[in-house]
């Protein structure tokens, strides 16, 4: 559909082209031929980078300007490569009276909710106001000052000319291997150092988990029955937060944090970030979350129990039965496993990764019916 | 499909004022924010504003002898909200809100400008102790705890001689435990650095082409994870500073955007994967990192090297014809931000459909 805005761009590149002969066009610089310019050619073609740059050529104008085909490219290009740079299109930031009425009242109502909830949050923070500066950890303390930095470019090693013979003279051969192996020898130190931080952010992890949740892995549980006196001790520490506000914050922000990790596969953080936020405040959420993150680390007996935990909290969560399910299923109870996700399916009939589980615990469950009783060879 | 779940950006509100702006910021756990600038006649100024779903009204203002460059609250707990500042002669104050007569905490040691301020540890647990840093026209970057008077407790100054250095910004990272934390420079050269407080030492360094303006790692409190830096030149450079390899170093991708200097990168709170950048022509970016299939991978001799993702331009969209040279998102709703022009407008800005991705 060509507009009279289009129109008058026609003319401003013919212009264009008047004014400036003799530079080599993009055309010319990509070699595209020109019979690939074509609408034909353009809907079937395959070669994204071609198409950004037949896009480009298109844009610049220097061939003229043909809107109808710089569409028919750009739907095309959107198909092969949707994130492609060439595709970005500048628009205005809306002002309210661009959008439906209902939408504006729908963001004004959301909105208006959210100032109430957190005034609320606000007014019992200020009424607990306290002007100290209160932290258990020290203030700074260094032996040395740090080194000036040297913010100027440095100047690489240079070269040794190949006519400077003096320069030669003085190079000596061992010397230089010796500093090679030197270097390598320092990089592989660097990067042992280097995995062993890593690993070490991941047990600190682990170990945050073990200290702070009433949870404890199987092989410590004996240590931990011998000193009784210290588990009660850390349960305190459990409301730390002065105020409700403080606490729902914390549970807030370190709920959205294990959500990260858990997307990432950093599984041992997300679980130290939910088990923070359940520390905050406990609520559906972070434990479904949690025990989702404990079936990814095979401990299914504490899946187990924060699923059971939301379950209490509330008795049909879809959710909570799946997670129920999956735990059960590690655990090799394949009878608890099918009953708890059959009651998901009847919740949620459209639910794949339950469907999934029920095929497999099902097949399961005939396979320990074989075992058990008389064995009937199919015949097909 | 795809472009009806585009998130949308909506100017909620606008209030044009009668000073420069400098900088805003969301006073967390509430529905409140604050501006701070300078007036013509060399006062500085500091505002509070409170939002509700008609409009935005200024609650209560201070003056003070000088400008107000950069503002921060991240260093501050939920029951204070005391507000830090930086002015123009190079003094640090930190601000009681409700009694504004004499500041809670005051240094002058800085001879310069601050450009920039951040804070670490105020509103989360488990890591650290709240600290302040500045970074300053003098060329020094300091790290301040409000315990200790006059003395910063980490100090990074230029050789003699380079004093005419100009630190643009700073911030904190890695700030996983008690012990970690880095604190990371830009400069008007170019150069970033990357100290790390629990050595006292420079650990990471590059030069970029052009000026460092504004830098921020996606989170503060974890195992640092991807540092985000924009530059003079439309440029941004995303690094993942997950894995280092001794000789790639990290891992890094570059972006052009918005045809002029960009001024601000801002990620989301609730997702560290969005984050927002603001250009000198008025437009704002809003972007999506996606992480590689596999981020780590090992060379020959086993050493791992970090593998970068892409980026993904979910939104371009232009709101002013002058530089938006601040701008904050709201910790508390997803999607509620504030920003602030060269024109001297404050903008209240709602992005939709920020929770489908």
């Amino acid at each position: 559909m060509s507009t009279l805005e289009d129109l008058q761009k026609i003319q401003d590149y013919q212009e264009y082209t008047y004014k400036n002969p003799g530079r080599e066009s993009l055309l010319e610089k990509y070699r595209i031929p020109i019979q690939n310019f074509d609408f034909e050619y353009v809907s079937s073609s395959k070669n994204a980078t071609e198409l950004e740059k037949m896009i480009n050529v298109l844009k610049s104008g220097q061939e003229g300007y043909y809107p109808e085909l710089l569409r028919a490219t750009e739907d095309r290009l959107r198909l092969l490569k949707p994130n492609s740079r060439f595709l970005r299109q500048r628009t205005l930031v809306l002002n309210k009276k661009d959008l439906k009425k209902d939408e504006v009242d729908q963001i004004a109502n959301d909105l208006q909710k959210w100032v109430t909830d957190v005034s609320r949050c606000s007014r019992e923070l200020d009424e607990r106001k306290c002007n100290k500066v209160s932290s258990d950890i020290g203030i700074r303390r260094f032996e040395h000052e740090p080194e000036p930095l040297n913010l100027v470019k440095k100047k690489n090693d240079q070269k040794i000319s190949s006519t400077d013979y003096t320069a030669w003279d003085k190079y000596d051969p061992d010397t230089e291997i010796m500093k090679i192996d030197l270097e390598e020898e320092k990089i592989r130190r660097e990067a042992a150092k280097a995995k062993e931080t890593a690993e070490k952010i991941k047990k600190d992890a682990e170990k945050f988990i073990y200290s702070n949740t009433n949870v404890t892995p199987a092989q410590e549980s004996s240590n931990h029955k011998q000193q009784p006196s210290k588990k009660s001790a850390k349960s305190v520490s459990f409301n730390q937060y002065a105020t409700e506000a403080e606490a729902l914050f914390i549970s807030e922000r370190e709920l959205e944090k294990g959500r990260e990790f858990y997307k990432n596969g950093d599984y041992e953080l997300a679980l130290q970030s939910f088990s923070r936020s359940i520390a905050g405040k406990a609520n559906v959420t972070n434990l479904n979350n949690r025990a989702l993150t404990f079936i990814k680390l095979k401990r299914y007996s504490d899946a187990l129990n924060d699923a059971e935990r939301v379950l209490s909290i509330d008795r049909n969560n879809a959710k909570a039965h799946l997670r129920r399910a999956q735990a059960f299923e590690g655990l090799k109870n394949y009878e608890e496993a099918l009953n708890s996700v059959e009651f998901v399916i009847e919740k949620e009939p459209n639910n794949a990764v339950a469907q999934e589980l029920a095929d497999r615990v099902r097949r399961y469950c005939r396979n320990v019916l074989k075992n058990t009783r008389i064995k009937i060879v199919e015949i097909e | 499909m795809e472009t009806f779940a585009k998130p949308q950006i909506i100017c909620h509100n606008e209030k044009t004022l009668d000073y420069a702006i400098h900088d805003v910021k969301w006073i967390p756990c509430s529905a409140k924010f604050v501006a701070v600038g300078g007036k013509s006649n060399g006062a500085g100024i500091a505002e509070i504003y409170s939002i509700s779903s008609d409009g935005v009204q200024k609650l209560d203002e201070f003056f003070r002898k000088d400008y107000f460059k950069c503002c921060t609250f991240d260093a501050s707990s939920l029951r204070n909200r005391h507000l830090a500042t930086g002015d123009f002669s190079g003094r640090l104050q930190v601000w009681d809100l409700e009694d504004t007569l004499l500041p809670v905490y005051q240094t002058s040691v800085h001879t310069a400008v601050i450009n920039s301020i951040d804070g670490v540890a105020g509103q989360s647990a488990n890591c650290g102790a709240p600290e302040i840093v500045t970074g300053s026209r003098d060329g020094c970057v300091m790290v301040w705890d409000v315990r200790q008077k006059d003395v910063p407790v980490a100090k990074f100054t230029p050789l003699e001689g380079q004093a005419g250095r100009d630190c643009w910004c700073v911030v904190f990272g890695n700030s996983y435990n008690n012990e970690e934390r880095i604190v990371v420079a830009g400069y008007d050269n170019g150069d970033v650095k990357m100290f790390d407080l629990k050595t006292m030492s420079v650990r990471w360094s590059k030069c970029l082409k052009n000026g460092v303006v504004n830098l921020q790692f996606d989170r503060k409190d974890i195992p640092m994870n991807k540092l985000l830096v924009t530059t003079l030149e439309s440029k941004i450079f995303c690094f993942d500073v997950r894995t280092e390899h001794p000789k790639k170093g990290f891992a890094h991708l570059t972006e052009k955007a918005h045809d002029s200097t960009i001024w601000q990168v801002k990620h989301l709170p609730q997702n560290r994967e969005i984050f927002m950048t603001t250009g000198g022509s008025g437009s704002l970016c809003l972007w999506k990192y996606n992480y590689p299939a596999k981020r780590v991978e090992e060379d020959s001799d086993g050493i791992p090297y970090g593998v970068i993702g892409e980026l993904q331009q979910l939104q371009n969209a232009v709101l002013s014809n002058q530089p938006i040279t601040a701008f904050d998102w709201c910790v508390d709703k997803l999607g509620l931000s504030v920003c602030s022009a060269y024109d001297q407008t404050l903008r209240v800005l709602i992005t939709t459909k920020l929770n489908l991705y």
